[in-house]
């Protein structure tokens, strides 16, 4: 049995190098291109004050980072959701996190606009960050608790909570379009974070979100089996000895923390926690102990390469990053659906 | 003692009483069908063994131990189930499906030992899987799929098996091979075996014990000969049967009267 794990962990290998060279590529491209060469030595040098060095550590590297750890959280809770819910469709936002994630931050924006000037210039991010983690974990607690007064949630507990994740999107979706449809002014900012960015992430981003993402995806990585379980549906989880509700519970709840530390820092990114799991379950098959760290590390390349591409086509400008994922996310998915399909024909 | 222990049980779903009056008790190394028409109870009887039913009234008790009383793990290590119908989700191999029949003899995060590795060589050997262990589970027949679950259940070695259906979708080979192999496990290793079949034949072949349900309840329990009678039959299952002896047995044959 050693030597087998030893196995499953040199699988793992390919897909950290891909990751590698997304990091470097991703830190070379910008604005201002940085030579291999100046990467090397100031990394090695951190205390040495230049321009390269500033751009190195100030901007390129928690930006890259960032987008690192954010598709990678993304993926992981993709992952977790596709297997609690037994529904391929299903992504990180399936009950309800990107738009509460939403209308939090769109709340922040108003009230920071609005001036209410409790909120300083430094506490402004954090402020923002924290009230659309608020918002995310607000609306999947509603939904939880409708799905649990819900009689028909007693036969059908994943249909109520993803029926009910539906209506609560909805109503939330609608709030913020009314929010932006009385702030005009407020239109561009709301609606540019709406599409997901890492325009102007800092190190301060970094702290807050990825101690979340770390300890709900590693306790997802945990909960690997009861996840390869509940993908034979509850009653056989049961006989097999899984108590279903209990793992159910702390599994949606982990993934949950884990999208709303994403969405939070970055807006709304889509594609990437359906297509990053589907990816890697295509490369290293569906059990889940390889496919939580597989998607996590296919997510985080995917995003780091779909963010320095966002900044590059058409800098100085930038593509909200959310757009990239989509638009070069889905003709690549479709195209991997229709040859997979072939091969098994 | 008794395996299992069923009395006076009453139960069904939150609308629903499905079984009444129920009382049953289950012997180690015997083999115990469940008969009856659809709809007469058979699969929630066999649920209620796992606690997946509400229970109205009465109890069930598994070596003693109410079953109501025990944790999901402490269960899967002294029940196992084939169950009727599982649609499978994902691609995963024949093997990595047996293997998870382990899990209730492992922590969530503890990974398979080499013990395990050997129950499910052996439930795979049993089931005819070996050469298909690669499999995906996507990919196979319905009949190999049927032999998974069978393997998966023999995998958890508990000291109770239950098979809801486990002929269904197996042609004559397998349909046998299947109920000898659950026949013979459970004479020389003392299991106990309850399973559901429709086919009436099948049942007095391998049947030790024979409990038939009408309607929810119980309307005759013992061996072939006792309970598969013309008139009994005729009568729960509303179709004119003979009931003849098997020409190498002698144990109860049953034909269809048009």
């Amino acid at each position: 049995m050693q030597p087998r794990q030893l196995f499953l962990l040199w699988r793992m290998i390919p897909l950290m190098g891909f990751l590698l060279a997304a990091l470097v590529v991703g830190i070379h491209f910008g604005a201002v291109e940085l030579s291999f060469d100046q990467i090397r030595q100031s990394l090695w040098n951190p205390s040495e004050v230049s321009h390269i060095s500033t751009i190195l550590w100030q901007i390129r590297l928690p930006r890259v980072l960032l987008a690192a750890c954010v598709g990678g959280g993304l993926a992981v809770a993709g992952a977790a959701f596709q297997g609690v819910f037994r529904n391929p469709l299903a992504d990180p936002f399936v009950i309800g996190a990107s738009s509460g994630a939403a209308l939090g931050a769109t709340l922040a924006l108003l009230c920071i606009a609005g001036s209410i000037t409790v909120i300083t210039a430094t506490w402004q991010i954090p402020w923002l960050i924290l009230s659309a983690f608020a918002g995310a974990i607000l609306v999947v607690g509603a939904v939880f608790v409708i799905a649990a007064l819900s009689n028909a949630g007693r036969n059908a507990p994943l249909l109520t909570l993803i029926l009910a994740g539906m209506a609560l999107s909805s109503f939330t979706g609608a709030l913020v379009s009314l929010i932006m449809f009385l702030n005009h002014e407020m239109l561009t900012t709301i609606f540019s974070w709406l599409l997901g960015s890492f325009s102007g992430r800092h190190w301060n981003e970094i702290m807050m979100a990825v101690p979340v993402i770390f300890f709900s995806g590693g306790l997802l990585w945990l909960m690997s089996r009861p996840l390869d379980l509940l993908s034979f549906g509850d009653e056989t989880a049961m006989t097999l000895g899984l108590s279903t509700g209990k793992f159910r519970v702390l599994i949606l709840i982990a993934a949950t923390l884990c999208t709303a530390a994403c969405v939070a820092v970055s807006g709304v990114i889509g594609f990437l926690g359906l297509m990053a799991p589907h990816m890697t379950r295509i490369m290293l098959g569906p059990r889940h102990v390889l496919l939580i760290p597989g998607s996590c590390l296919l997510g985080a390349t995917l995003l780091v390469v779909a963010d320095t591409l966002a900044r590059t086509v058409i800098a100085p400008a930038e593509i909200p990053v959310g757009i990239v994922t989509a638009l070069m996310g889905c003709p690549f998915f479709l195209f991997l659906l229709v040859s997979r399909g072939q091969q098994s024909r | 003692m008794n395996q299992i222990e069923i009395e006076n049980l009453a139960c069904g779903y939150p609308e629903r009483e499905v079984l009444q009056q129920v009382s049953l008790c289950v012997e180690p190394g015997k083999v115990l069908v469940l008969l009856g028409p659809n709809g007469s109870g058979k699969t929630t009887l066999l649920r209620a063994l796992f606690n997946l039913v509400v229970v109205y009234q009465g109890s069930i008790l598994i070596e003693g131990e109410a079953v109501n009383q025990l944790s999901r793990k402490q269960l899967a290590q002294k029940l196992a189930l084939s169950p009727q119908m599982e649609v499978p989700q994902w691609p995963m191999t024949v093997e990595e499906t047996v293997q998870l029949g382990r899990s209730s003899h492992r922590g969530w995060i503890q990974p398979f030992q080499a013990e395990d590795k050997n129950f499910v060589d052996a439930a795979l050997a049993q089931t005819g899987l070996t050469e298909l262990r690669l499999r995906k589970i996507t990919e196979i027949s319905g009949g190999e799929w049927r032999r998974t679950l069978i393997a998966r259940a023999l995998a958890q070695q508990t000291k109770v098996l239950c098979l809801d259906e486990p002929t269904t979708g197996l042609d004559l080979k397998y349909q046998v091979e299947v109920l000898t192999l659950i026949r013979d496990l459970a004479h020389q290793r003392d299991l106990t075996v309850i399973l559901t079949l429709h086919d009436l034949n099948l049942a007095s072949c391998f049947a030790d014990q024979i409990v038939l349900l009408s309607q929810g309840r119980i309307a005759a329990t013992g061996t072939g000969e006792e309970v598969l009678t013309e008139e009994r039959l005729s009568d729960v299952y509303q179709t004119k049967v003979k009931v003849i002896p098997h020409p190498e047995y002698r144990t109860p044959f049953i034909v269809p009267v048009l």
